[in-house]
């Protein structure tokens, strides 16, 4: 079985995107499955600090060597900080998906309902991996 | 969910392989680094399970009349293949193939998977309109099929089959291999061995019966040939600038005017029909190598005007390469414009093929 890394007090999303809320800021990611799957990213599009987005929209892309991958908001509000690393060493979402592969930090508008927790997010993997 | 699996696939899930469909199959798409397994293959050695493609045996009197209605090449020699195109009586393209040899009346077509079908039907037709004596038999559900590609692919595929002689897999063939030449073949008892690939490596693609998947497995793990996925396959043989049907060739496209048409023989019966139609719409088929990301998708449009027909990544170029179907003449270097996403990306017309080794 392939193993998967889902560290335990972030938020994620059925699209593989995680979430690191502090203080009205989500961190956000995609997730060890998501990079896994994609292998190497050689380029992240990333979103413009200050851009309004609704959860669910999408907010950028990454891409693969043969795949393009949209990234989705988990939440809605405010882009807030962008990762600038990314535009040189897009690699860091391969290495180190939740620590220095982050994306976009978002101000929080509304309440983080809807995101699958920890245990959700792994049942869904489990459930993905077992269905191959 | 309810794609093929070739007899590999056991051993893909347990070498945590990441799958993907590819014309009806559940392939390995990686099994972890697309641009490792790439690299591994251009400086070292892998392989690719390429069951899915299309093994077609073609005996009888009039084996070699056929392909002289069907095939762009004149198939001469014995022992040998020879990559070219399929060709309808309408003039059009229907496959693109490597045909091997083994005498005038014994040929193995190889075809690709979403082609199968096609090629068949123009086999019977051909056959059946011009009264051919003519066997056809599909023997890809039969057999599995590996690519083992690299530089070290020689020595390494000296040392599987003397390994499997041993095992009594197979006889008869270590000695032969020890001077087979590129596009050259061994085929025994449907144990069938070719120095080709299309990797732009040296390589070898080998087909034999499905109970022999799992010595075959076992010995290239033993002697360290990794497996690779699809997606390192397509950075191998779009660097190499090599095509794929479907994408950068269809029925509709002309493989004149471009690097492939060297691939159709001036004499061959249903080149001036070929050329008729090509020169009635023409379209230029070019390899284009981008200064920037995103990947520029299928059927992005370009200026000049045209479409692009595949791309990846090259992590020799460290850039985005493609092949573009353009309406007009260019030429090398001349700059290109692509729209991705709403995004405008710059290139310019590259060599082909797009690495040299």
């Amino acid at each position: 079985m392939r193993k998967y890394e889902i560290p335990s007090g972030l938020f994620y999303t059925e699209e593989h995107e995680w979430v690191d809320i502090k203080d009205n800021i989500g961190v956000c990611g995609i997730t060890d499955y998501a990079q896994k799957s994609l292998s190497d990213i050689v380029y992240v599009e990333l979103p413009e600090v200050g851009r309004e987005v609704k959860k669910g929209e999408v907010v950028c892309t990454v891409e693969s060597v043969k795949a393009v991958s949209d990234v989705f908001s988990p939440l809605s509000g405010k882009i807030v900080d962008i990762n600038t690393r990314l535009k040189s060493e897009p690699s860091l979402i391969n290495s180190s998906p939740y620590s220095e592969g982050w994306i976009f930090k978002i101000q929080i508008k509304e309440s983080s309902d809807g995101l699958l927790s920890h245990d959700d997010y792994k049942k869904l993997i489990d459930k993905i991996e077992s269905g191959r | 969910m309810n794609e093929k699996k070739t007899p590999f696939f056991e051993f893909q899930e347990e070498n945590l392989a990441h799958f993907t469909e590819f014309a009806g199959w559940k392939l390995p798409l990686h099994f972890g680094s697309a641009i490792n397994e790439a690299q591994k293959v251009r400086y070292d050695i892998g392989f690719f399970d390429i069951s899915h493609m299309g093994r077609i045996k073609i005996t009888g009197a009039d084996s070699i009349n056929l392909f002289r209605k069907i095939f762009t090449r004149k198939l001469k020699d014995d022992s040998k293949g020879y990559y070219g195109f399929l060709v309808s009586e309408e003039g059009k393209v229907i496959d693109d193939a490597v045909i091997f040899r083994k005498t005038e009346s014994d040929f193995i077509a190889i075809v690709n998977s979403s082609r199968k079908e096609k090629d068949l039907e123009l086999f019977n037709y051909e056959i059946r309109k011009n009264n051919l004596k003519v066997q056809v038999e599909d023997i890809s559900g039969s057999t599995f099929f590996v690519a083992i590609q690299g530089a070290k692919s020689f020595e390494k595929v000296k040392t599987f089959i003397s390994i499997l002689e041993q095992k009594g897999v197979v006889s008869g063939f270590s000695e032969g291999i020890k001077s087979i030449k590129r596009f050259s073949f061994i085929e025994k008892d449907n144990f069938f061995v070719s120095r080709t690939g299309y990797t732009g490596e040296d390589g070898f693609e080998i087909y034999a019966q499905n109970h022999l998947a799992q010595v075959f497995w076992d010995t290239m793990k033993s002697i360290e040939i990794p497996p690779c996925g699809l997606a390192a396959r397509d950075i191998l043989r779009l660097e190499a600038g090599l095509i794929l049907y479907g994408l950068d060739l269809t029925e509709e496209d002309t493989v004149f005017f471009s690097h492939i048409e060297k691939f159709v023989e001036p004499d061959f019966e249903r080149y001036k029909l070929m050329q008729s139609i090509a020169e009635k719409n023409p379209t230029y088929l070019r390899g284009v190598v981008w200064d920037n990301f995103p990947i520029p998708s299928h059927k992005d449009e370009t200026e000049p005007s045209g479409y692009v027909t595949s791309s990846v990544f090259s992590p020799i170029l460290r850039r985005p390469i493609s092949f573009v179907r353009f309406k007009s003449q260019v030429n090398e270097g001349d700059r290109v414009k692509v729209l991705t996403r709403g995004k405008a990306n710059y290139g310019y017309v590259s060599k082909i093929p797009f690495v040299k080794k």
